[in-house]
């Protein structure tokens, strides 16, 4: 069972198309993405494959930096469509997005033609660039009441049981820095583009998660909720430790 | 206790009796008291049982609630430690502590859950008989057996600071409950699954690395950050050790499938001998 054919199965549903080949997907990204691409994306590129490199990845990225910026932070756009931070991002996750922005299994207009124009080379070499850049500071949470903020605390790193809502330090780790390729860093990320995300997993827009993780419990968070962890995580500077 | 014990039995009135010490104030709220009409309904809506008519149904109060409540400041205090204990036991590592467990990772919620081995039916129920050693146990003892088999460990001692913040913890929790209850316990420890007639390795194995990889990677051995567990060891030193695992195979399981943290899928632990998996 390989990538594309999961891929574009699991796009269809929630719970049952999105397991086995999620799984060992993510891993292969990370040890070589060699099996992985003889399971029929391009047979032809994919013994070719080389290590994502950074330097290559540099070039591959100049159409990125018009949104993602030079540095990587993104930018918060309040009212708009904000552009995540890729700096610092773990490279199989981000290398992961970009196949699922090509492949539809991963839904959205701005980079769907993006990521069409980068071929398998070129997405590994992208997500090296922007893996190795220091995390930068993120917008959207500067407004946010106390009261808010410590909402927001709670979920990242309690939780809130009585709604069934696990905290998101139990997957995205400590501090919400980011658990290795599946689980991305998100502090320090705009409030705007969490927020964004998490109504996406609540509404159904988005599910190339492994195992439906974020989408059950997207699904659980009230729209406070959402904006709460949204604001507490933009306010984690890099750097700082956001867990207890 | 002045309320019956049928209408202990309701779920509404679980909730109003768990809030009857110190929070009525509370249970005035028209959006309080709307909550408090379907206590667990979120759980229910995930697929656990609904409460039986004759079941105790309990809502343990929150930290928010003993900000509120009406006890000495000092109680607070040593309940607020024992919080603080009990959700970042790895404080006592090398002391008490010897895996890299919390009580807060089995007890899900803060011990509130249930389903996930609520800790304040232990308030209510102890001291009892407990076939695991052969004879009446208190409230601070089950706390030791938990440190000795569990976290393995060494329990602080009997009548300690550490020892009395846990077991005021767990009576702050059972707040309102009633004392030796002659009714079931909604949600109290963890539900079983049965024992499929045919048990496979094959399937064990291909549950494993369909579902739990993810999290627990291919050899069991967990996910740490910075020496903290963010996933933790399914078997090993790090995780629990015989008292849990091969002395009560069927309680680890049930544990793993209640403690998986996205709620509705099934673990299935396939290292430890007697273990059968959920396909």
């Amino acid at each position: 069972m390989g990538y594309v054919y999961k891929a574009g199965k699991g796009f269809q549903g929630v719970h049952n198309h999105n397991t086995t080949g999620e799984t060992v997907m993510s891993k292969r990204i990370l040890s070589g993405l060699g099996l992985l691409l003889g399971a029929g994306l391009s047979a032809g590129s994919a013994l070719a494959l080389e290590p994502g490199d950074p330097q290559r990845g540099q070039a591959a990225a100049v159409t990125c930096t018009a949104c993602h910026q030079a540095n990587g932070s993104g930018m918060n756009i309040p009212g708009g469509e904000s552009w995540p931070r890729l700096a610092g991002q773990d490279a199989g996750y981000i290398a992961k997005q970009l196949h699922d922005f090509k492949s539809g299994r991963r839904q959205n207009a701005s980079m769907m033609p993006f990521a069409s124009m980068l071929n398998d080379q070129q997405i590994a070499d992208v997500a090296a660039y922007y893996s190795q850049m220091d995390v930068t500071p993120a917008s959207g949470g500067e407004e946010a009441s106390d009261k808010l903020l410590a909402r927001g605390e709670q979920l990242a790193n309690r939780g809130d049981w009585d709604d069934y809502i696990v905290s998101c330090s139990s997957c995205h780790g400590p501090g919400g820095t980011g658990v290795g390729s599946d689980f991305p860093g998100v502090a320090s990320q705009h409030a705007g583009y969490i927020s964004a995300q998490l109504h996406a997993w609540k509404d159904g827009e988005r599910s190339n998660d492994p195992q439906n993780l974020m989408g059950a419990i997207a699904k659980r968070m009230s729209d406070d909720d959402i904006a709460a962890v949204s604001a507490w995580y933009a306010n984690q500077a890099p750097g700082e430790e956001g867990g207890e | 206790m002045n309320i019956s014990k049928k209408s202990l039995a309701l779920a509404v009135s679980g909730v109003s009796v768990a809030l009857a010490t110190g929070m009525m104030a509370q249970a005035a709220d028209d959006s309080e008291q709307q909550e408090a009409e379907a206590p667990y309904q979120t759980l229910v809506e995930l697929g656990y049982p609904a409460p039986k008519e004759n079941e105790l149904v309990h809502v343990p109060p929150t930290m928010a609630d003993l900000e509120e409540a009406d006890i000495h400041p000092e109680l607070k205090k040593v309940i607020r430690r024992g919080y603080e204990l009990f959700t970042n036991t790895q404080q006592l590592r090398g002391k008490h502590v010897f895996n890299d467990m919390n009580c807060s990772s089995c007890h899900l919620g803060e011990g509130r859950q249930p389903f996930s081995a609520p800790i304040w039916p232990a308030a209510v129920t102890l001291p009892n008989f407990r076939g695991k050693n052969q004879h009446v146990n208190n409230l601070e003892e089950r706390i030791a057996g938990c440190f000795a088999y569990s976290m393995n460990g060494t329990p602080p001692e009997y009548g300690s600071d550490d020892m009395l913040a846990l077991s005021a913890y767990h009576q702050w929790l059972a707040t309102g409950a009633p004392m030796y209850p002659d009714q079931p316990i909604y949600g109290r420890g963890f539900p079983a699954p049965d024992r499929p007639e045919e048990l496979s390795y094959a399937n064990g194995k291909a549950v494993y690395q369909d579902q739990c990889v993810i999290c627990h990677q291919e050899d069991g051995s967990g996910h740490y950050e910075d020496g903290e567990y963010v996933f933790p060891a399914t078997w090993g030193d790090g995780s629990n050790n015989w008292g849990l695992v091969s002395y009560v195979p069927t309680q680890r399981l049930a544990l793993s499938r209640t403690t998986c943290r996205w709620g509705s899928r099934y673990h299935c632990l396939i290292r430890t001998p007697g273990m059968w998996p959920i396909t």
